[in-house]
């Protein structure tokens, strides 16, 4: 091939990979300035008494999928016990766990054995036994079921639940105490909302105590506290700005709440996925878009949810690789939407946006970084200049990063110290050329060996948190 | 376009992410630090003028001019709730006094602040009900500068208003108010309507008499938000409820609320209307039969257990659970049901058994 061909075909990848960068970049900024922009009006409106001044308790069944969770089922039971809400009960669904996630339970809540008849409304694998306890300060069950994955585990606890609204949470998480009262709001203020997401946070090294933060710092493992930097940018900047538009696409499998009668009709959660968090939402856009329902779903900002982020470069991996084929399939499922003007923004703005710059991009960055080395080696790139270009696209997302990072900090009345905050500036850069890098070739080789995962639980490994 | 103008572009983007960070921390300092000190300040005139009122004097002119032009501001209204809160808790009659005298500063105040943003307005009426200032007051321009706050897009401004409203202890506010709310485009949730109505501190049997008078020129909604307040407030209105648990034209949504209030409130002439419903379902939605059947634990005779064990087999899932729960809570064991145990109905058998068990856990946890 000639030079001025290959020139050629660079300068084309060099331009397409400079309207991506453009496109990232532009909607980054966008995301994270109207997310600021959108935690400092909320703070103001708290302020102001722009909230609700009496307790209002929508019914709430918060359901707890556990698989080989014995390390920590008893303390997020525990914690979930102490919420600062009156009206909602907790079901736990072992699907089939290998470890003694039931009798822990059992034990540590003294439950007695029961034959409740559970009303499938949705498809489960079938109950093994079911445990109540009748000495908490709400109701709690313990159903125990044949292995059936994480979707099918959530399935039994939506037939089983008694109340309209469900929360889906992780059996690794502590719900804040104000969780569930701050997660209702958007129910209350509009009358159509199907699903709310909460704000998932890393509770690496955070001191919680009755489901208050009792100390906060940022996680001493560096894996982790880069991963928290990342939840910031995610969860402030797209989450907010698409739920501007209603074009929400995800609610994290960690803190969600939906309305049982809707996810009924809509089918429930779907087995055959890995990311059946994220294809609940694109069902219930889909189902509610396609049977002109109206609806919305929101993403409440200040009901925190704690999370244990995975503290090896292995377990994040596993996470990400989980992540990736979730939203792949996801994806490939509801690909009529895209550009589909019967699906609105959704189909035109979220779905493209997913497409882009969450499913392509690790094979978009990665081809373009491969074309800037090889270009490199046949000595078209003019080397100093694309190390400035890209030493100021990092410097830009990483402020970026940092802006949503101290916004966040500063709206939720958390405060941090002067060394975390110098440790957080340093992290940022790195977080953004190196772990986003990395975590890009995870993604990029996550399809290989697929089939075999399908209904994976996905492990990374647990420990205790301080609660 | 030149790629350099796109790095001017992203430098200059970052230094004003930089400063935006910069400036935002320094306004939320800032703001704490002066809402600290600016309600020291109220504290300590508010204090004085207090002081005042308790040698018989009253309040000056001066210092109303000084209320009305402070607490114009938003910054001044939220310094002087935060000293008011402090001094209300310590002595709440004098404070009450103080704000009995300078209610003709709220009443000028109304208008400055019904044309500002509507999230600040909405810390007035929250202002107007937290420190029960409209309570003694007649002041027509000032209610009909409330009522149409109530007209507001943000639910915020609109619930603190009612609130004001319902502090002000005026039936017939109360129901002006809920017909404002009721035509307003704006979505005000159900919840809302019937839990601030259980905050109505006046005399409710007054307010029941005014809600029925409008009764039929509210929506289905507010007619059912009405009504299940009577239910959850204690607010005894057996024959307008039997009125409508008679009246098969009446929304099924409003008897279902009058089936509610009755298994509350167990009456002899619903009694047999009750049983009906619950025992018929031909011709009705399945949810009368299901809620019917719920309110039948007030009404326990032979009849009722005929009934409840009949419904156990029902085809509707809610009938039979309601059945059973009701069973449960009318104290019937399995020698009362060893028909259905014997019986051939899996169903009927397992969800019973359930509710039976669960009594039991529940008296030997109580025991323990």
């Amino acid at each position: 091939m000639e030079m001025e061909t290959l020139k050629l075909i660079f300068d084309s990848i060099g331009v397409c990979f400079i309207i991506y960068l453009i496109g990232y970049s532009t909607f980054l900024f966008l995301s994270v300035v109207i997310g600021a922009t959108t935690l400092y009006k909320k703070k103001m409106q708290d302020r102001l008494m722009n909230k609700f001044t009496e307790n209002y308790f929508v019914p709430i069944t918060i359901v707890v999928p556990a698989y080989n969770e014995e390390v920590t089922v008893v303390q997020t039971v525990k914690s979930l016990l102490t919420l600062d809400y009156k009206l909602y009960e907790i079901v736990v669904v072992d699907d089939g766990s290998k470890d003694s996630t039931s009798q822990k339970l059992i034990d540590a809540y003294n439950m007695c054995p029961v034959r409740r008849p559970i009303r499938r409304s949705i498809a489960c694998q079938p109950e093994e036994f079911i445990y109540e306890s009748h000495e908490q300060k709400v109701p709690l069950t313990l159903i125990r079921k044949k292995n059936g994955g994480k979707a099918d585990a959530l399935n039994m606890g939506i037939n089983a639940a008694k109340y309209p609204y469900f929360i889906c949470m992780d059996a690794d998480s502590v719900l804040q105490y104000d969780s569930l009262g701050k997660l209702v709001v958007p129910v209350l203020e509009e009358g159509n909302v199907v699903a709310v997401g909460g704000t998932v946070r890393p509770s690496n090294d955070v001191e919680l105590s009755d489901g208050k933060v009792v100390k906060y710092r940022l996680p001493q493992n560096i894996l982790a506290c880069m991963q928290l930097l990342e939840y910031d940018r995610s969860f402030l900047a797209s989450r907010i700005l698409f739920d501007k538009f209603n074009g929400s696409l995800i609610i994290s499998g960690a803190f969600g709440m939906f309305k049982k009668e809707t996810v009924i009709a809509a089918g429930g959660y779907d087995h055959g996925t890995m990311g059946e968090d994220m294809e609940l939402v694109v069902k219930l856009h889909s189902y509610c878009l396609t049977n002109q329902i109206s609806y919305s779903i929101k993403y409440a900002t200040d009901a925190v949810c704690w999370t244990q982020v995975p503290e090896k470069l292995g377990d994040l991996k596993k996470q990400r690789k989980r992540w990736h084929l979730g939203l792949f399939q996801t994806m490939w499922k509801h690909r009529k939407m895209m550009a589909n003007p019967k699906y609105g923004a959704v189909g035109f703005i979220s779905y493209i946006y997913f497409l882009l710059y969450e499913l392509l991009s690790p094979f978009i960055e990665v081809f373009g970084v491969c074309s800037m080395i090889f270009a490199y080696f046949i000595d078209i790139l003019n080397l100093p200049f694309m190390i400035l270009f890209m030493l100021i696209y990092a410097t830009y997302n990483s402020i970026l990063t940092l802006t949503a990072f101290f916004s966040r900090i500063q709206t939720i009345d958390l405060t941090i110290k002067v060394r975390d905050c110098i440790k957080a500036i340093m992290l940022c850069f790195f977080e953004v050329t190196t772990l986003r890098f990395i975590m890009a070739f995870v993604r990029l080789i996550a399809f290989k060996g697929y089939k075999k995962k399908k209904l994976d639980w996905g492990r990374i490994e647990r420990k205790k948190m301080n609660i | 376009m030149k790629i350099e103008i796109m790095i001017y572009v992203y430098i200059a983007i970052c230094i004003s992410m930089i400063l935006y960070n910069i400036i935002y921390v320094f306004i939320l300092k800032h703001r704490e630090k002066a809402l600290t000190s600016n309600s020291e300040k109220f504290e300590e005139i508010i204090t004085g003028e207090i002081e005042k009122i308790k040698c018989g004097k009253p309040v000056s002119q001066k210092h109303k001019n000084f209320l009305c032009k402070k607490l114009d501001k938003t910054a001044g209204i939220t310094a002087f709730d935060k000293a008011l809160e402090k001094i209300y808790a310590n002595e709440p009659e004098t404070t009450e006094k103080y704000l009995f005298e300078t209610f003709s500063v709220f009443e000028y105040l109304t208008y400055r602040y019904i044309s500002k943003d509507t999230v600040k307005i909405a810390y007035f009426p929250y202002i107007l009900h937290k420190y029960n200032i409209l309570k003694n007051y007649e002041s027509e321009r000032l209610t009909d500068a409330l009522l149409g706050l109530l007209r507001s897009v943000n639910v915020y401004c609109r619930e603190n208003t009612i609130r004001a409203i319902y502090s002000m202890q005026k039936p017939e506010l109360v129901v002006s108010s809920l017909k404002i709310i009721d035509k307003i485009l704006s979505f005000h949730h159900p919840k809302l309507i019937c839990d601030g109505l259980l905050e109505y501190k006046g005399d409710k049997n007054i307010l029941k008499d005014s809600l029925f008078n409008e009764f039929p020129d509210f929506s289905t909604q507010m007619r059912v938000n009405i009504l299940n307040y009577f239910r959850f407030g204690n607010v005894r209105c057996d024959s307008e409820m039997l009125e409508i648990l008679k009246n098969e034209k009446e929304d099924n949504e409003c008897r279902f609320s009058a089936i509610r209030y009755f298994e509350k409130f167990p009456n002899d002439e619903a009694r047999p209307v009750l049983q009906d419903i619950a025992e018929n379902s031909a011709g009705r939605i399945w949810e009368y039969q299901a809620i019917a059947t719920s309110s039948l634990k007030s009404y326990p005779d032979d009849v009722t257990f005929g009934i409840l064990v009949k419904n156990l087999s029902s085809s509707s899932w809610y009938v039979r659970q309601n059945s059973a729960i009701c069973c449960e809570q009318l104290g019937y064991t399995y020698h009362d049901l060893i028909n259905v145990f014997d019986g051939d109905d899996r169903y009927a058998r397992e969800i019973m058994r359930y509710y039976l068990d669960k009594r039991t856990a529940e008296k030997e946890a109580v025991e323990k």
